[in-house]
Parts: structure tokens; C-alpha cells; sequence
């Protein structure tokens, strides 16, 4: 039984359990795909105002938009259980995990999924298909940009996954990280929704390092676009997400340790 | 027999931060290391053979649940060993614990928003367990402790009793060898707590289970140990069984005699009285130094008797004196 199948098992559950109250789950689904999709209603806004940004034009920032809220409507769904972590630490839950022989964070991953999450990336989706369309109807895309624009929002979840690895494991000493989240993922994530051209450059360092959600869309989007970038950009942004998840990981593991001596 | 759980001069030792008063205090406690160090568990050593039935008893705070969680790998000792099946649970987590069960009392390990059945096969499948093994230990099941009828509810739905059932089906999916219990009966009524007793005493029989039981219900103790460990303020004050653990003690036995007229003042001799009322006198008595039947002669020496009722020394008042005796 490997990893993969096991957590196949577990969703394949979670929704056999959600869609027995099949009204509430398409609700659900709806509902959240409706209350993320203000974020575009008020960047919409801006655009409609200021024409560009950036020099970014409506349907380059839509680009951005949508492969962002693809990316974490994607990590929203699949680590409900990452995203609200210091739960298992204050209410001592985590023991449970250590109990299992998996490691810990596969069993954490497989004690939920939040398919009615998947609305966020719904929203992204349409926003990032009309953007597209029209974008190369312009001529400025092309069916292979596209693909890969595809793949680069799926694998771009791997980014606020690292986010939010990090910030969970500062529960193990910290306890209580709920508070952090609001900066070390919504306020980067709500910022990769706009093009870095728009920040100053300590803030485009910061999101295209430390808080490098740059590499979900901005980085292979610039080159795609013709804005900048060269064609390693399309190489990095996934490998960045990969090491980034490696490192976050070993965070994890060293969080794990501190746990095993300090307990809760 | 090569004992299946082992504790060798078990430590735990934590770093308490020091209790800081006051704003000033606690911005300087932000900076300083200061701390002290608290000794949760104290050279504990014991061995359990395989298909022992242990009680492990202690006040709050006495280290019960760090022993415990040593024993499954949730901590690491400060000090000493622990073997659960010849293995260190510190080095081969993942191993060791592939073969163990844990129930821990107050919180369930279940799926919450999942039916029953879900959190069990997504245990059988996390186990590896067979289809086959997993069907006929669920039958099995379900004739000792009925959860067929609620199989299909989401846990979260569950009544106490119902969950504290179905985390122990969950416990025994796998079939390990050992499985830890942290307080099970807790908050349950008295059909819950006779039923699980009943289950628990059977599994130990006819699976062969080794069980350590953490439990403050001197029922629990009676009813399914055989023996006991003790422990209090970290040190093991006692390891073996229930009537030795009386003995050790000297825990009064309590005897009630109804004599035929009431009696004017109580009746004196090798006894504290305990209550008397009209022709009703209740005494204690110390059973390593006085048999009950010299006791009872010389209680009838004050008039005749009509009725005799003896009590054993309450479990409860046994491990209070005993928490209470300076080791």
C-alpha cells in the first residue's frame, strides 16, 4: 500500500462522505468559489480604473489571477489538515499521528480533504481561461504557452504547500500559529495576484525569496508574455517549488524532533 | 520469558520555564533561560510478559501518561530504555508501532466526519491488514461489542460509549500484540464500562494481547488486572498484584456486627470504631496484625451478635495511603 493509493483512499471517502448531502456540497462549492472570487471583483476594479498595471493590461494580470487562485484552491483542498495544524498541537492530537507507522505528515495529510475548496480553483479557472482566450486571440500566447500555463497552476500549489509547511511547523515551538498565517500566506498569495513590476524592490525580493510565490505565475508568466525573463524561467518555477517543499520538509522533521523531546 | 515490554531506569526529565510575575517578569522571561528542571518519570524499571493484563495507576501528574507515551515513540526518554518487543520505539518508531495498539481516552484517533466503517478500512488499508483477516475480525467483533448498528454512522454522530467501542475495534484491527490504554472507561456509564470490561478480558483470554491499562476506576483494576504497577511523583511505588498491593499497605479491613440489643458505648479492642448506631457497630481493623476471627470473638464479648458483614479494604483508600507513604 503506498502513499499515493492510501491518500487516494481517504478522498475517495471524504467525498463519498460529503456527497451523500449532495445540495450542501454543491453549495459549499459554490459559495466559496463566489466568496474568492471578490478578490477579482476588486482587482477588476483596478483595472477597469487604471487601464494598466505595471504595464500589465487586464487579461496579463487575469493570467496571473487565475494560475494564483489554482494554485491555492489546489492546496486548499488536498491540506486542510496543514492549513490548520496547531490544532494538533494544542489539543495534544498530534500524538495520534506518531502513533501510526507512516510518517506524520502523510497521516496528517489523509485526516481530511475539502473537495468544496476545489470552488477557488473553479473561479481561478474561468478567470484564467477568458484571460487566455484572449491573450491568444491577441497572438501573445500560443497552444504550448497554454499547456504548460496549465501544469504551471497545478504544480504552482506546491508553493503556498511549502508556505504553509513552514508556518505549521513553527507550531511545535510556538503553539499557536494561526496568527502568522495572514503573513506568511493570504497577504504573499493575495500579492501574486498583481505583477512584482507594481512593488518596490524590497517586496518583489521578498516574494520571489523567502515568501516566493513569484514562482507560482509571475516568474514563467513574465517570459511567456514577453516581459522579461529568459526560458530557464520555465524550468524554475517548478524546481523552485520542489526544493522549496524539500527544505520546508526538513523544517518539518526538525520541528518533529523538538516535539519528541518537549511534548506538547 | 523474554518480557515483550521493557522499561530499564526510564527518565524523563523536562525544562520548566521559571514562573515569571508580573509584565516587567515576563518581558524579562522572554530573554533569559532561565528555567527549572522537573523529573516527570524517575529510573522506572519494569518488564511485562506477552499476554500480561497490567493496570498502571498514579495520581494526576504522576507520570503515567509520560510513561506511556514513551513507550510509543510520541517522546523521547532523557534517559534510560525502553523495549517494546526487543525494539527502541525512539529508533524504529515507524516498526514498532506498526505493531501496537493505542486507545487514548479522551480523544478519538477516528475519522470524524466519516461512517465507522470508512475510519476502519482506512485503518486496514494503513495497517495492511487483509480483506479477509479484516472481515472476520470484524465479525468477531461485532458479536462481542455490537457495533453493527452504528457502522455506518459518521463518529462524530456517536455517543461516548459508542465511540470509546469503535476506537477499540480500531485499536484491535491489526491484531497487535500490545496495546496501551489511556483511561477507556472514562466518563462512561456502568452497562458501558461492564460491556468493555467484558470485551477487554475476553481479547486478553483469547488473543493473547498484552494489555497495559491506564485507568483511575479501582473497578477497572479489580475486575481485569492482575497486576498492578504504581507509580507517584515519578517513581515506581509498586509492581505487583492487587492483594499484595493491600498487604503492603495495611489497609484496615472493615467489619459491620449487628448485636441482638443496642449497645450503650462502643465496644473497645485492637479497632477504630467507625460508626455505631443503637445495636450497629462498623470498625477497622488492621488484618496483618489481628485475624478478623479474633476480632469477631472479642467484638462478641460485648454482646451477642446477629449479624456479621465484612468489607474489603476499598482500592481507593489503598492507593491513597499508598500515594501518601513517603518511599
Amino acid at each position: 500500500m503506498n502513499a499515493l493509493r492510501l491518500y487516494g483512499r481517504l478522498a475517495a471517502a471524504s467525498l463519498r462522505a460529503r456527497m451523500q448531502y449532495k445540495m450542501d456540497f454543491l453549495m459549499s462549492t459554490f459559495l466559496y468559489g463566489m466568496l474568492t472570487v471578490s478578490d477579482f471583483l476588486m482587482l477588476a476594479a483596478i483595472m477597469l480604473r487604471f487601464r494598466e498595471v505595471g504595464g500589465w493590461n487586464i487579461y496579463e494580470v487575469g493570467l496571473l489571477y487565475g494560475m494564483s487562485w489554482i494554485a491555492m484552491g489546489l492546496y486548499r483542498t488536498f491540506a486542510p489538515e496543514l492549513h490548520n495544524f496547531d490544532r494538533y498541537i494544542v489539543y495534544g492530537e498530534f500524538d495520534g499521528l506518531l502513533v501510526r507507522p507512516w510518517p506524520t505528515l502523510l497521516t496528517l495529510l489523509g485526516r481530511n480533504f475539502e473537495p468544496h475548496r476545489l470552488g477557488a480553483a473553479v473561479q481561478g479557472g474561468i478567470i484564467l481561461w477568458i484571460s487566455v482566450s484572449h491573450l491568444t486571440q491577441a497572438g501573445v500566447l500560443d497552444g504550448l504557452d497554454v499547456a504548460y500555463i496549465v501544469a504551471a497552476s497545478i504544480v504552482g500549489a506546491l508553493i503556498p504547500f511549502g508556505l504553509s509547511l513552514f508556518t505549521a511547523t513553527l507550531a511545535f515551538w510556538v503553539v499557536r500559529t494561526g496568527e502568522l498565517q495572514p503573513f506568511t500566506m493570504y497577504a504573499p498569495v493575495t500579492a501574486s495576484q498583481y505583477p512584482l513590476t507594481v512593488y518596490p524592490r524590497w517586496l518583489r525580493l521578498l516574494l520571489s525569496s523567502i515568501l516566493p510565490v513569484a514562482f507560482i505565475n509571475y516568474i514563467p508568466a513574465q517570459y511567456l508574455l514577453g516581459k522579461g525573463g529568459s526560458v530557464w524561467s520555465l524550468v524554475a518555477a517548478p524546481a523552485f517549488g520542489v526544493a522549496f517543499v524539500t527544505v520546508a520538509y526538513a523544517f518539518w522533521r526538525l520541528g518533529e524532533r523538538h516535539y519528541h523531546s518537549t511534548g506538547s | 520469558m523474554a518480557a515483550i515490554v521493557e522499561a530499564r531506569e526510564l527518565t524523563k526529565v523536562f525544562r520548566v520555564a521559571k514562573d515569571r510575575r508580573g509584565l516587567l517578569g515576563a518581558l524579562r522571561g522572554l530573554f533569559s533561560n532561565e528555567g527549572r528542571d522537573v523529573k516527570a518519570v524517575d529510573r522506572i524499571t519494569f518488564e511485562i510478559a506477552p499476554g500480561e493484563f497490567v493496570g498502571y495507576l498514579g495520581p494526576n501528574g504522576a507520570g503515567k501518561s509520560t510513561t506511556i507515551k514513551m513507550l510509543t515513540g510520541i517522546l523521547h526518554p532523557t534517559s534510560g530504555e525502553v523495549r517494546v518487543e526487543g525494539k527502541s520505539p525512539q529508533r524504529s518508531r515507524k516498526e514498532v508501532v506498526r505493531r501496537l495498539g493505542v486507545v487514548f481516552g479522551q480523544r478519538t484517533q477516528l475519522w470524524w466526519d466519516l461512517p465507522v466503517r470508512d475510519s476502519f478500512e482506512l485503518l486496514a488499508a494503513m495497517y495492511q491488514v487483509k480483506p479477509e483477516a479484516y472481515q472476520e475480525i470484524l465479525k468477531r467483533f461485532n458479536e462481542m461489542l455490537e457495533i453493527g448498528a452504528f457502522l455506518d454512522v459518521p463518529v462524530r454522530k456517536l455517543s461516548l460509549g459508542q465511540r470509546m467501542r469503535a476506537d477499540l475495534v480500531a485499536a484491535w484491527l491489526h491484531r497487535p500484540p500490545v496495546v496501551f490504554l489511556d483511561e477507556p472507561t472514562i466518563g462512561l456509564d456502568a452497562v458501558a464500562k461492564g460491556r468493555i470490561r467484558a470485551f477487554l478480558k475476553e481479547i486478553n483470554r483469547t488473543e493473547g494481547t498484552t494489555i497495559m491499562l491506564t485507568t483511575h476506576d479501582m473497578d477497572d483494576i479489580e475486575q481485569l488486572c492482575s497486576r498492578v504497577i504504581v507509580i507517584n511523583h515519578g517513581r515506581l511505588i509498586y509492581d505487583g498484584d492487587l492483594e499484595g498491593m493491600r498487604r503492603t499497605v495495611g489497609a484496615p479491613s472493615t467489619l459491620r456486627v449487628e448485636y441482638t440489643r443496642t449497645l450503650e458505648t462502643a465496644p473497645r479492642g485492637p479497632w477504630t470504631v467507625l460508626a455505631h448506631e443503637g445495636a450497629a457497630v462498623t470498625v477497622a481493623f488492621d488484618r496483618s496484625q489481628h485475624t478478623a476471627a479474633a476480632v469477631i470473638a472479642e467484638l462478641s464479648r460485648y454482646g451477642e451478635l446477629r449479624d456479621i458483614y465484612m468489607a474489603e479494604p476499598d482500592i481507593e483508600n489503598v492507593i491513597e495511603r499508598m500515594y501518601r507513604q513517603v518511599m
